[in-house]
């Protein structure tokens, strides 16, 4: 019987993907609130201040999750494991709001938005300590009408998947102070996105924005990225990392296929035959590396200096490729070749917190170089891009809070980002975006936003740059929303 | 028609189910909430009581949680790296068991003791939290503070330390917390303590009727009123009640370079 009660996680995993409908999502989240609430205090939530029994700004940056504090990153580093195990280890969160483009609705990315209040997200969360050494951070969503860039793909529209996962084996060895190696922690992680596994905010999965609108693709900003950036790389993945005298960081991941196996799970729903949601198929291990200098504190500064990078080798899926006799509408064509991605960052973040301020930034270069011989999904063999990505940010009290981020992206021409309507020319990534916000933290665990994306070049061009009239300001979009979780 | 019916009999059926998941799912919980999954007893081939980061399911060594735990913020050698967070290298062990009691009964109430150490003390034992106060008592404070010593204030600070502000009603510093500002017993060390923690313990004393309708303790459910209240420290808000903030300022200064 003791046995069957450690597993709560593993009983949750597997029971939630049953449940199909909008209304059954309800009914269970209104029976678990309503249990919920009917616990004493000791056992509100969310999941990890439930765990440690510490407000939200302990771990978070000012309050803005999900910024995280050194404190934040000790925790997440080693395992989830400060405090006590939870004898509910769940959590909820909802984000909606409302999406409107400013200048006309003619943007590519914006087909679902009404401009009226509409749900976003609803996110389950599971986990927190299970073991001594061993925590996770399990997150699962349903989302409402979501899209992607592009106007084109809905991949889990409507239904539940898998979102971060990154379930952790940790230890922390502390020796005399005096001793060159005074402080090792060392752990290893399954998880499933590339990046899903870092501490800074400048790393690709966990800079800012850090919500968008599943109405308009826009309020995520750049609508081309590189391989390496936020909630791209979704594919089961493992590896180990080492943290020296809380100074030096190394980590490596291999990353694989997220089709069947043992480890689908944690790319849920996809599969071959899902149409609105294929699995990305890797060539064999793809890894991803991050090194990064993280300073001491000192009188509430910090900053931190890393690199990072992965190679990503991908085959097509059979319906990019309408080939015939290649199986499933989502299956890989294994015999097509793959597009090769190797994409190399170096990152930075500083951060001064001392109540009642908080002021972080955060920046990112990143180089990639596509390569594509077989031409599967670019028409040119070699492609290149770089982008840069950066934020700063001041809350006021944990309560008031602005920030703005520019995002740029160039790169070379090529079909796979469209073509001009008029001269049928290739169009490039090339874009800009200044991406500026307010909020407004209600509770620790309530904010309001409201947040906007300016274009000043999309797809290469300011003015038409599309051929069909269409100009970068026409892609600016407007959110308001309220993040809430419980 | 007979399709509309049977479609409907299903949505019925559905929603029956749905409730029926619902209900066994939360039984199911409360099954392994309340009565099992917490008694899960340490399985000791997984569990790691000699680095453990653990509070409150089974009793870690208060030396094992003061590096594991409390470093993160204190530091391994007791000097915290951010203003906010006291140093407690060689503080007085009856003052810090009295803290953390008083932290795990709530009645310490300073805005960041809320935030950050009502969580952390709430499921210490008596014998942990002599533990940690015989842990960081003994560590050696040694660092000296080395920002402020050209500051034009340290003079004023070091005239309230030692003779207090007569007219004011507020009384010498260092007839209660030693002459060195060491402290002694529930006395608190003061010497070398971040100016800005110290100005954060005054203004509790100086304002005692600020509070802040908020959430506490992991508590996303309940916010609630707290005053921001220091009751042991009481004696001190009738000594810095006419305190100015230019003085207080000083004296936080002052005792920051004391050794």
């Amino acid at each position: 019987m003791s046995d069957k009660c450690i597993y709560p996680y593993f009983e949750l995993r597997f029971s939630l993907p049953t449940l199909k409908s909008t209304k059954t999502i309800f009914l269970f989240l209104f029976g678990l609130l309503t249990f919920l609430t009917s616990l004493n205090e000791a056992q509100a939530l969310p999941l990890f201040s439930r765990q440690t029994g510490q407000n939200c700004i302990t771990c978070h940056a000012g309050g803005q999750y999900p910024e995280l504090t050194p404190y934040g990153r000790y925790f997440k580093l080693t395992g989830y494991t400060i405090g006590t195990r939870q004898d509910i280890p769940v959590s909820v969160q909802f984000v909606g709001g409302a999406a409107t483009s400013t200048n006309g609705n003619n943007g590519t990315g914006q087909v679902h938005q009404s401009g009226k209040l509409e749900p976003n997200y609803l996110f389950l969360d599971v986990g927190g300590k299970i073991f001594d050494n061993f925590g996770a951070f399990s997150q699962w969503y349903y989302a409402f009408d979501e899209q992607i860039s592009g106007g084109g793909k809905i991949p889990n529209q409507n239904q539940f998947a898998a979102d971060v996962q990154d379930w952790r084996y940790a230890d922390h060895y502390v020796g005399d102070s005096a001793d060159t190696l005074s402080d090792v922690i060392w752990g290893a992680s399954l998880n499933n996105y590339a990046g899903v596994t870092d501490v800074w905010n400048s790393s690709p999965m966990w800079m800012y924005p850090y919500m968008g609108s599943t109405r308009n693709s826009s309020t995520y900003g750049l609508p081309y990225n590189t391989r390496l950036s936020a909630y791209s790389i979704h594919n089961p993945g493992y590896g180990a990392y080492v943290y020296l005298n809380q100074n030096f960081y190394a980590e490596a991941d291999l990353y694989q296929s997220g089709g069947p196996g043992a480890f689908s799970w944690m790319t849920y729903p996809a599969s071959n035959n899902n149409p609105n949601s294929a699995p990305v198929y890797l060539q064999g291990l793809n890894p991803y590396f991050r090194f990064a200098y993280q300073s001491d504190e000192h009188r509430g500064h910090n900053w931190m200096l890393g690199v990072l990078g992965a190679n990503i080798n991908q085959y097509a899926s059979c319906s990019s490729l309408s080939l015939a006799s290649c199986g499933a509408i989502n299956s890989p064509a294994l015999s097509a070749g793959t597009v090769q991605y190797q994409d190399r960052a170096v990152d930075g973040q500083y951060q001064y917190l001392v109540e009642p301020h908080a002021v972080t930034a955060q920046a990112r270069f990143t180089t990639e170089s596509i390569s594509d011989p077989n031409k599967l999904m670019y028409s040119n063999p070699t492609n290149s891009t770089n982008s840069f990505m950066s934020k700063v940010s001041y809350v006021y009290n944990a309560t008031y809070g602005a920030a703005v981020a520019f995002q740029n992206i160039n790169g070379t021409g090529d079909k796979h980002y469209g073509t001009n309507a008029v001269t049928g020319a290739n169009l490039n990534p090339n874009s800009t975006a200044w991406i500026p916000s307010i909020w407004y933290q209600i509770f620790q665990n309530a904010r309001i936003t409201y947040q906007y994306t300016a274009f000043t070049k999309y797809n290469g061009g300011t003015i038409n740059y599309n051929g069909s009239g269409t100009n970068a300001s026409a892609n600016n979009a407007s959110w308001l929303y309220l993040w809430l979780a419980m | 028609m007979v399709g509309n019916v049977m479609s409907h009999k299903r949505t019925i059926f559905n929603l029956f189910k749905a409730l029926v998941t619902v209900g066994l799912g939360s039984l199911a919980l409360v099954q392994l909430g309340c009565t099992n999954f917490n008694d899960v007893p340490p399985v000791t081939t997984l569990e790691n009581p000699s680095r453990s980061r653990t509070i409150g399911d089974y009793p870690v060594a208060g030396k094992v949680l003061a590096v594991q735990v409390c470093a993160a913020c204190h530091g391994v050698n007791g000097y915290s790296n951010s203003p906010i967070i006291p140093n407690l290298a060689g503080q007085q062990k009856d003052y810090l068991v009295n803290q953390l009691q008083d932290y795990r009964d709530r009645s310490r109430s300073n805005k960041n003791g809320v935030l950050f150490m009502w969580g952390m003390a709430r499921n210490l034992s008596d014998a942990q939290i002599l533990e940690l106060a015989n842990y960081f008592s003994s560590l050696p404070a040694k660092q000296v503070n080395t920002e402020y010593v050209n500051d034009s204030r340290l003079a004023r600070g070091k005239a309230i330390f030692e003779k207090g502000i007569p007219e004011a009603g507020v009384i010498q510093c260092n007839s209660c917390h030693g002459a060195n500002g060491r402290g002694m017993a529930t006395f608190p060390q003061i010497a070398g303590q971040h100016p800005d923690y110290i100005l954060q313990q005054l203004k509790v004393w100086m304002h005692p009727d600020e509070k802040e309708f908020m959430e506490v303790g992991g508590n996303t459910w309940a916010p609630r009123t707290i005053t921001f209240a220091r009751p042991r420290g009481a004696l001190m808000i009738n000594n810095v009640k006419n305190l100015s903030q230019q003085d207080a300022d000083a004296v936080a200064i002052y005792l920051s370079t004391l050794q």
